[in-house]
């Protein structure tokens, strides 16, 4: 067993291996030391408290605080805070401040790594470049988009006031591929102050080129400036003319403007995506071009981008030729931006008052493809302003063709007037089919006064198609609607219909409907079908003593008599209207039929139209009094 | 070289390029550091004989011969400025060697050494031989390791290629002179390295040019001088550096922002950067012409003026690099424009009528000032002024003519470098920037050569924009002359050790 380590320093090596330098400090120092561990105990927790919930959370701004308040407890001590970055752990007066256990995703020693070997905070630091430097910290340096950034050039790019940092000067990983010392920090040395050679001591040579016979023989070698004219070297500022200036500031706009375009233009025309497969190409594209938008409408350029897509639009190829490849990638672009986020983060602005950029918007809208069209559509149903509206639908008019369905799944959620709006439009399709699509979407609409609207526009001329909705309409649980259902169902002569308002007559629930509904239905099943006996039968049925509930459907009854215009019922119901002991209910119905039966076809539907409509009982000469 | 005829779009390039093999050889790094500390610990605590030790010394031997399998001559593990590097690579720590490197730190502190090198495998008694003298130290029976013969093993301190001492203190050309050798060395691993195929450090690049962009305005003089560095000008890094310095000493005093400075700055790095990475030029001695500037522009010049497939390659390598990324679109845009015969106008490049991006236009004419200076396989090169005198008579041809006045007026139309004769008989050479752009062909000389003829190492700095008091001026350039001609080098002019410290 060796022993002398442990002769050397006490303690073996291990304990050599361990221990630490003694530190001498004075009072303002130790007080210092204990501030800035606070401090950075503070930011210990900021940092934590960042990674679990993110930079945004509202408790950040607490810990900020209170770190912010700590670092300027530990500054004030000596005027600054000087940090000494060492591999594994931050110093202050030689003793760790803040220490990470793991040499992984380790921002101290990712720090030392990249050459940084000192940070100075100053009094004037605030709370907001302390963030901003926690956020370096924070780096994922995963990001793509990093790929030539490290800490310094990220501290460098933060423009701190206060806070100085002092890098490695001479960082450099050792280079040397060759035996040679030409390419060493030596190697150049010696070859920038290598003299250089007086070529006229040569006889052949080309010295003095023409000079004067003075200077022929003139050597300069060996000379160089002094330490004053170092000394004496200062900027040299360069005035520019104000025109040349705004010149110059012209031409940086213009380029500025023109870089997307351009870098655009150039990857078309280098195939960046067409070598590798489908697949991969359509994403490429998509993340690319994602992030040429973010880029632009994170800077408010919209006009700009509305440039770059009329841009992208003809790059088809160069003239009289065009790239296949090109024109499938135009088409993807143009299509992955004519989704739903991509419009709605366009056209967030629309909604804002006097928003300047409408017409860019506007623009960029009309270059999408026809699948815009429904994502158009949703955001024309937020806009308030009548006239961004009205162009808003005329842009998905135009790409109507083919997109009616989607438009129509609008209708499951949207409000009256965008409802309103959407069947305008639709009723424009050249195939029913798209609007009796519409009309079942709008009709599941939880908003009652949609699925009327969708009612409304249902074709009087082609009900038949419709019954089954209208019938499933008939439970609605809004009384309008099922009125106007039932006034729909009331064209549609069939069996089918008849039975299915009958068994609606005949659930308990429509004991609680109010009698010009009951009168509804019953006016409805008796022009839809079945036999006008059994009308009759439900009029003489409970004659002698009546419910008030059975007065009204005695009264729905007589009312439907009347509409068959039923002669063998008539005199029923003038027994009806003379009895002395009157339910009035039934009388007013009975009443009503026997004069209903003697008016003529269109007097009948005026006051069918009377009891569809306004759910009264009219006569020749007035309202009666039910 | 790797294959590069498939594209792979974005950033994943980065991470594919070369992964295996960067993955490869950090284990192996690791390994070592890890293996070089247990076998040091081993030794502390036990006899060398122990058979503890076999394991250790085993697994450190297996681990060079693998090192050397892979072709080295030699494997290095050095420590500089707390940092293990291996051959020069730094060590990416992880959990196995983050407490280990730090145990090696100190006993590297404690044996005063900066480096153990291995020339060759070394055999288990070579090893042993390194851990007695290593233990020897401990006990106190040894001074210092350093005087231990090891071979094939060299423990010892590490070669510092600095240049400390060079100039005094606060001296400028300190700084400035290790930027630009830092710069050249970087931007010149950095092509090799995307020439083998490995993944290039390209936060150094950034790093650089930042740098640039920070240094004192009042120091531009010495930058633009090293702009001239013999035996190094012509190749494309020098190239990509000089162009760099150009470019960002104009921006800067046209007043462009950080951020612009910086674009500009990354642009002109990048602007010929396709080069290296185009797959087609690799293995033929034409690829090893393309890598001067002199290869690349007679390729570059010989092509079909429409030069859409050289452009396309070019730019598409650069995508590699860059993928997309809003940062280098400025590069990709200047690199493309960039690709048309020198004497060409960068306009028909677009389908849509869209003229050259203005940072081209600096970047071209930084760039073809850098080639004019420089000496090709078939001309010799132009003398400072005469390059400048082809970018201010283009007149439109082949550069914007507002911003070619421009550039003019602000590096000068004498620039720094220049030798002058002037009308009062003095002879000098410009040190520095003309104060008043008005007078762009008026910068400051250092003289040389007296009224006398005589020469005067103490000359003044004159300013040639300074008149007498009947508003005349005193000095005017008569005419100038090939610094090397009079035994001048622009470089050890600025920075020569007599003139130094």
């Amino acid at each position: 067993m060796t022993d002398g380590l442990e002769t050397a320093k006490n303690g073996g090596l291990l304990g050599f291996l361990e221990e630490t330098a003694d530190s001498h400090r004075d009072p303002a120092q130790q007080s210092q030391l204990d501030q800035a561990k606070e401090a950075f105990r503070a930011l210990e927790k900021l940092i934590k408290n960042v990674s679990l919930y993110g930079l945004e959370h509202q408790s950040t701004d607490r810990f900020l605080q209170n770190t912010y308040i700590a670092f300027q407890d530990a500054i004030s001590t000596t005027g600054e805070l000087e940090i000494i970055v060492r591999p594994y752990d931050l110093t202050v007066h030689d003793e760790a401040v803040l220490e990470n256990p793991s040499p992984e995703r380790n921002f101290i020693y990712t720090l030392y790594l990249d050459g940084v070997r000192r940070l100075c905070f100053l009094p004037q630091i605030t709370a907001d470049e302390l963030f901003r430097f926690v956020q370096i910290l924070l780096t994922d340096w995963d990001q793509p988009g990093l790929f030539e950034d490290d800490m310094v050039t990220l501290l460098w790019s933060e423009h701190f006031l206060g806070l100085k940092y002092s890098v490695l000067d001479n960082f450099a990983e050792d280079i040397r591929e060759d035996d040679s010392n030409t390419y060493t920090v030596a190697g150049v040395i010696d070859r920038v102050r290598a003299k250089g050679r007086f070529l006229a001591e040569k006889p052949d040579s080309l010295a003095a080129d023409g000079a004067s016979r003075r200077l022929k023989r003139v050597n300069l070698s060996g000379m160089s400036v002094t330490d004053t004219d170092l000394s004496e070297f200062s900027e040299v500022v360069f005035a520019m003319d104000p025109t040349e200036f705004r010149r110059l500031q012209r031409t940086v706009h213009t380029t500025a403007r023109e870089k997307l375009e351009k870098f655009i233009e150039i990857l078309f025309k280098v195939h960046l995506i067409q070598e590798v497969s489908e697949e991969a190409r359509r994403g490429r594209i998509t993340e690319l071009f994602d992030r040429i938008a973010d880029l632009l409408l994170e800077n408010g350029a919209i006009g700009e981008l509305e440039r770059l897509l009329r841009t992208i639009r003809r790059l088809n190829g160069p003239e009289n030729q065009v790239i296949r490849e090109n024109v499938l990638a135009i088409e993807h672009i143009v299509d992955h931006w004519s989704a739903q986020p991509f419009i709605d983060r366009i056209t967030l602005g629309l909604r804002q008052p006097g928003f300047s950029y409408r017409p860019s918007v506007i623009g960029i809208c009309q270059l999408l493809s026809k699948r815009a069209a429904s994502h158009i559509a949703r955001v024309a149903g937020r806009i308030d302003d009548p006239a961004t509206r009205e162009l808003l639908w005329q842009l998905v008019s135009e790409k109507l063709s083919g997109q009616e369905r989607s438009i129509a799944d609008l209708l499951r959620d949207a409000n009256r007037q965008h409802a309103h709006e959407i069947f305008r439009l639709l009723k424009k399709a050249a195939d029913p089919d798209e609007l009796k699509y519409a009309i079942e979407v709008a009709l599941g609409n939880p908003d009652p006064s949609v699925r009327l609207e969708a009612l409304t526009n249902l074709p009087t001329k082609r009900v038949d198609v419709y019954h089954k909705p209208l019938i499933r309409m008939l439970t609605d649980k809004a009384k309008p609607i099922r009125s106007r259902a039932l006034h729909l169902l009331a064209r549609c002569q069939k069996q089918s219909v008849h039975e299915r308002i009958v068994a609606c007559i005949n659930q308990k629930e429509f004991g609680d409907f109010e009698l010009d509904e009951k009168r509804r239905f019953f006016a409805a099943a008796a022009l839809t079908g079945g036999t006008s006996e059994y009308w009759l039968e439900q009029f003489r049925a409970n004659a002698l003593l009546s419910t008030k509930g059975q007065d009204a459907l005695r009264h729905c009854a007589a009312v439907a008599i009347g509409i068959r215009v039923y002669q063998d019922g008539l005199s029923s119901l003038e027994k009806e209207v003379k009895r002395r002991l009157k339910y009035p209910l039934a009388a007013e119905g009975a009443a009503w039929a026997v004069q209903h039966m003697q008016c003529d076809r269109d007097e009948r539907t005026r006051q069918l139209y009377e009891l569809f409509y306004h759910g009264q009982l009219v006569t020749q000469t007035g309202v009666l009094n039910v | 070289m790797s294959d590069f005829s498939r594209d792979v779009g974005a950033l994943d390039f980065l991470t594919q390029l070369s992964e295996g093999l960067d993955h490869e050889r950090i284990e192996t790094s690791r390994k070592l550091v890890n293996y070089l500390f247990v076998l040091m610990r081993s030794a502390a605590m036990h006899d060398l004989e122990n058979e503890a030790l076999n394991r250790p010394l085993e697994q450190m031997s297996d681990t060079l011969a693998q090192c050397f399998s892979g072709g080295l001559d030699k494997v290095e593990v050095a420590l500089l400025d707390g940092n293990f590097f291996i051959n020069g690579r730094l060590l990416q720590l992880d959990y196995s060697t983050f407490q280990n490197t730090r145990y090696l730190r100190k006993i590297y502190e404690y044996l005063d050494i900066a480096e153990i090198s291995f020339s060759a495998v070394p055999s288990s008694i070579d090893l042993r031989a390194l851990l007695d003298a290593f233990v020897r130290v401990l006990r106190g029976e040894l001074d210092s390791i350093k005087s231990a013969d090891l071979k094939p093993i060299h423990v010892g301190d590490r070669t510092v290629e600095n240049f400390v001492g060079l100039y005094g203190e606060g001296d400028p050309r300190h700084h400035v002179l290790g930027l630009y050798a830092s710069g050249l060395l970087m931007l010149r691993q950095f092509v090799n390295d995307l020439r083998k195929g490995q993944a290039p450090r390209y936060p150094k690049i950034k790093r650089l040019c930042l740098q640039l962009i920070d240094l004192e305005p009042r120091y531009h003089n010495l930058l633009i001088a090293l702009t001239h560095l013999e035996g190094y000008k012509g190749n494309l890094f020098s190239h990509m550096l000089n162009t760099g310095i150009l470019s960002i000493a104009f921006g800067k005093r046209i007043g462009l922002n950080r951020e612009l400075l910086l674009d500009l700055g990354m642009t002109a790095f990048y602007h010929d950067l396709g080069w290296p990475l185009i797959g087609t030029l690799s293995e033929s001695s034409e690829s090893l012409r393309a890598l001067t500037m002199d290869g690349i522009n007679r390729i570059r010049n010989n092509t079909d003026p429409s030069m859409d497939d050289l452009r396309v390659k070019v730019a598409r390598a650069l995508v590699r690099i860059g993928g997309f990324n809003e940062l280098v679109i400025s590069r990709l845009i200047v690199a493309y424009e960039s690709q048309i015969p020198t004497t060409f106008k960068p306009e028909g490049l677009y389908y849509g009528e869209i003229g050259a991006n203005f940072m081209t236009h600096i970047v071209r004419m930084a760039s073809r000032y850098d080639d004019l200076t420089t000496a090709g396989t078939d001309a010799p090169p132009m003398r400072p002024d005469e390059a400048m005198r082809v970018l201010l008579d283009d007149g439109g041809k082949v550069y914007d003519p507002f911003l070619a006045t421009l550039f003019v007026n602000a590096l000068g139309s004498y620039p720094v470098g220049t030798l002058v004769e002037l009308n009062t008989g003095e002879l000098g050479l410009v040190v520095n920037l003309p104060t008043d752009p008005v007078h762009f062909n008026r910068p400051q000389i250092k003289i040389l050569i007296d009224r006398a003829g005589q020469r005067n190492q103490s000359g003044a700095v004159v300013d040639l924009a300074e008149k007498n008091r009947s508003g005349l001026f005193l000095r005017t350039v008569e005419r100038t002359y090939d610094a090397r001609n009079f035994g001048i080098s622009i470089t050890s002019f600025f920075f020569g050790a007599e003139g130094g410290h």
